[in-house]
């Protein structure tokens, strides 16, 4: 009876062996003509969110998707690209994304279902989902379906009750879902036919990048312009340490943006621009940010008199030791396109305006109220606001 | 006590066993901070004999096959390694120059086999070249990842079957040629005797069953996963112990939709010490937010020639160092410019 019970679990053994290893793989279904190959540049169109499962968990297999497309020298564009061109999952800018970077085929993620199970005795977890990659004009290409599935603990692997543990105890943690999105990434990126290989041409145009020059200039004392010359339609950033900003295409390879003195609040490490494709290529040219506006000329409001507030001009935001630079702090008396006034019951507010007068002096405001000025110099530059002491 | 003292026996054997098989040596060294932006460029990965000398990738080195227990891989060892590492420093959030790039660059500048078709990578000469050169003449890039498999093996021994994997993982700079990050790691594991079979049948199938790829598949990932986890900004004491950024409120100056003064301003009040930045859409991304008081941060959006955006959500984000993003729109007005 003995020998015969352990021939029936040898072969009930075998035949799960052979259940577990036959019956799981991923279906594709390939439109290609016979001998063709998939494009090898490749866009990833924006995740659905539809479905009924955790945004996170999407972004997961999304990411690890085009990292194995990548694995297998697909030239993928990168998901800021599609991101700022495509408006819906869909992408009905598709065409965009094929004329501005050579894309020749698009890939769609669809996840159908998560589970995870964990019961006394074990732990059963799948991902079921769909990978579809068409060509240009929407024709569908080739087309993956899988079903990623993991199961342990003492009831499914009850040949090796320590094995079965530590599969447990591996399982009851948050990386779950991230292990089961990278193999369901790598199996269905595997199936695929194999690629063609970029064309020097497409290596030319699509991934190479030149970064001729990055300035930096001051506008005024309240903003400086970064701007990068390089290749037309690339994406160019100023790196702060570990922030990157965007700039923008003023003109056919020129890439600029204005900041605010603000940004050059101190910085570890990298400041640099830096010019990318949409592919990930890049090139950086280090900068030195500005840490001190430039002196200029500024209108201030100041008592000249008892009876009178005349506008006087100072030079700020500067350094008025650096003297060399043409910065002081001596106020010298200049003209204002106009002086505003507003009054407020106390310092904190409420302000209204009360006035507006077209001149460089005016009378010293009388009363309890608390006034503050503001002049306007020529070209519409305001000055800082300033508290005036009323006359008692 | 006879009988405890024969329980007591077998379970030590078991349990040392069980200990031997599932431990590991991990060694590594990080001389750089991840998370500065540096870009990597990933070489291709060699398998190395017992003399530590490289092999050069060949048909006869794919993972192999055996009958009813695994399935086929079309990658070598080392070229699977490869992309477990590309993957895992990508997911640190490390800039991976793309594989493709990397790879046209080589064959194109001289580092393929002479006579092989499709190209081979003459890996000597990949392992020689300076890591200045080819940061500088073959991709843009900061710093090299130069890869080696020194162990990949599966052994048979009746009543247990043990697979092991040993990889070596170096980032060199390439504007000072110091070793950025080393690794060296070896794991194996083992399934038979030693994982607690529950009966006769199972001491015989689980060996054999312990042969199929999945198992050292699965251990690569976990040696390079670990290898990699140093520099991974999810295993870093800031992302374990402390919580994610939040978001108190969040305000712009546009209360019209319309900017005002040529500009717009966006405040926000949060976890202090944190990046932040604001973006409008997607037409203007990543602008700055600077923090001018401890949690209040500030920042402006100026536009230059153009820019141009109608009715856009302005999305402000707070950032920590272990590179978690907290956003929060300010969907209630829309902004636009022309």
């Amino acid at each position: 009876m003995v020998p015969c019970r352990r021939r029936s679990e040898a072969f009930a053994s075998l035949t799960l062996l052979a259940l577990l290893t036959v019956g799981c793989g991923p279906t594709l279904k390939s439109s290609l003509p016979v001998g063709a190959s998939l494009p090898a540049t490749i866009a990833v169109l924006p995740s659905d969110y539809s479905v009924d499962i955790p945004r996170e968990r999407i972004d997961l297999v999304h990411a690890a998707v085009v990292r194995e497309l990548r694995n297998q020298n697909f030239v993928v564009v990168e998901d800021r690209v599609v991101e700022s061109i495509c408006s819906t999952p869909a992408c009905p800018e598709k065409s965009r994304l094929g004329q501005d970077y050579l894309v020749d085929a698009f890939a769609t993620v669809s996840l159908s279902s998560f589970s995870k199970s964990n019961f006394v005795a074990g732990y059963y977890n799948q991902l079921q989902g769909e990978l579809l990659i068409t060509d240009k004009n929407g024709r569908e290409l080739v087309r993956v379906d899988h079903t990623e599935k993991e199961s342990g603990g003492l009831l499914l692997q009850s040949g090796q009750v320590f094995q079965a543990i530590i599969s447990t105890v591996k399982n009851s943690g948050d990386r779950v879902f991230e292990n089961l999105a990278q193999r369901f990434a790598k199996t269905v990126i595997e199936q695929l036919p194999a690629h063609q290989a970029p064309s020097p041409a497409r290596t030319t145009e699509g991934l190479e990048i030149a970064l001729s020059s990055a300035s930096v200039q001051w506008d005024s004392s309240a903003s400086y312009t970064v701007c990068a010359q390089g290749t037309p339609h690339s994406f160019a950033y100023l790196l702060t340490g570990t922030t990157r900003s965007q700039l923008r295409e003023v003109s056919p390879g020129k890439y600029c943006s204005k900041f605010s003195p603000l940004v050059t609040s101190p910085t570890r490490g990298i400041e640099a621009v830096e010019l990318r494709t949409a592919f990930g290529n890049s090139l950086r040219k280090e900068i030195d940010l500005p840490s001190d506006p430039p002196c200029e000329l500024k209108n201030r409001l100041a008592r000249s008199t008892k009876a009178k507030v005349d506008v006087l001009c100072s030079r700020i935001g500067s350094d008025p030791s650096n003297e060399a630079n043409g910065c002081t702090s001596t106020m010298t008396r200049c003209d204002a396109d106009r002086i505003v006034l507003y009054e407020a019951p106390s310092l904190s507010g409420p302000y209204k305006k009360i006035s507006e007068l077209r001149s460089s002096s005016l009378p010293a405001p009388q009363g309890q109220a608390v006034v503050t000025a503001l002049a306007v110099g020529v070209g519409g530059v305001p000055s800082q606001p300033e508290p005036l002491p009323t006359e008692k | 006590m006879k009988t405890l003292r024969a329980l007591k026996l077998p379970t030590l054997i078991t349990t040392t066993l069980v200990a031997v098989g599932c431990s590991g040596t991990y060694k590594n060294q990080v001389h750089f901070n991840p998370s500065e932006p540096i870009r990597i460029a990933v070489l291709p990965f060699a398998q190395v004999d017992d003399s530590g000398a490289l092999i050069q990738a060949d048909e006869n080195y794919l993972i192999d096959n055996v009958a009813l227990v695994s399935s086929k891989l079309k990658q070598t060892p080392a070229q699977f390694v490869q992309t477990l590492a590309q993957s895992e420093l990508a997911e640190a959030s490390l800039d991976v120059v793309t594989p493709a790039i990397v790879e046209a660059a080589l064959i194109h500048n001289g580092f393929g086999l002479p006579g092989t078709n499709p190209v081979q990578l003459d890996l000597q000469k990949v392992f020689a070249a300076d890591p200045k050169q080819v940061c500088t003449k073959l991709v843009s890039c900061d710093a090299v990842l130069y890869g080696k498999v020194t162990n990949w093996d599966r052994s048979y021994y009746g009543i247990e079957s043990v697979s092991s994997v040993g990889v070596d993982l170096k980032i060199v700079s390439a504007n000072t040629g110091k070793v950025l990050f080393e690794s060296t790691a070896t794991d194996s594991d083992s399934r038979g005797v030693s994982k607690g079979p529950t009966g006769f049948s199972n001491i015989v199938i689980e060996p054999i069953k312990g042969l199929d790829n999945e198992i050292i598949t699965t251990l690569a990932r976990d040696v390079v996963k670990q290898s990699i986890s140093p520099i991974n900004r999810k295993s870093r004491p800031g992302f374990l112990k402390t919580a994610p950024p939040f978001i108190i409120e969040s305000a712009h100056s546009a209360p019209k939709g319309v900017l005002v003064n040529g500009k717009l301003v966006v405040a926000v009040m949060g976890t202090p010490e944190m990046t932040g930045s604001f973006s409008i859409g997607n037409a203007i991304r990543d602008v700055p937010l600077v923090e001018r008081s401890p949690g209040h941060y500030i920042g402006e959006y100026l536009p230059v020639s153009g820019d141009n955006f109608q009715s856009q959500i302005v999305t402000v984000s707070l950032q920590d160092e272990a590179g978690r993003k907290t956003n929060q729109p300010l969907s209630k007005i829309a902004v636009s410019y022309r």
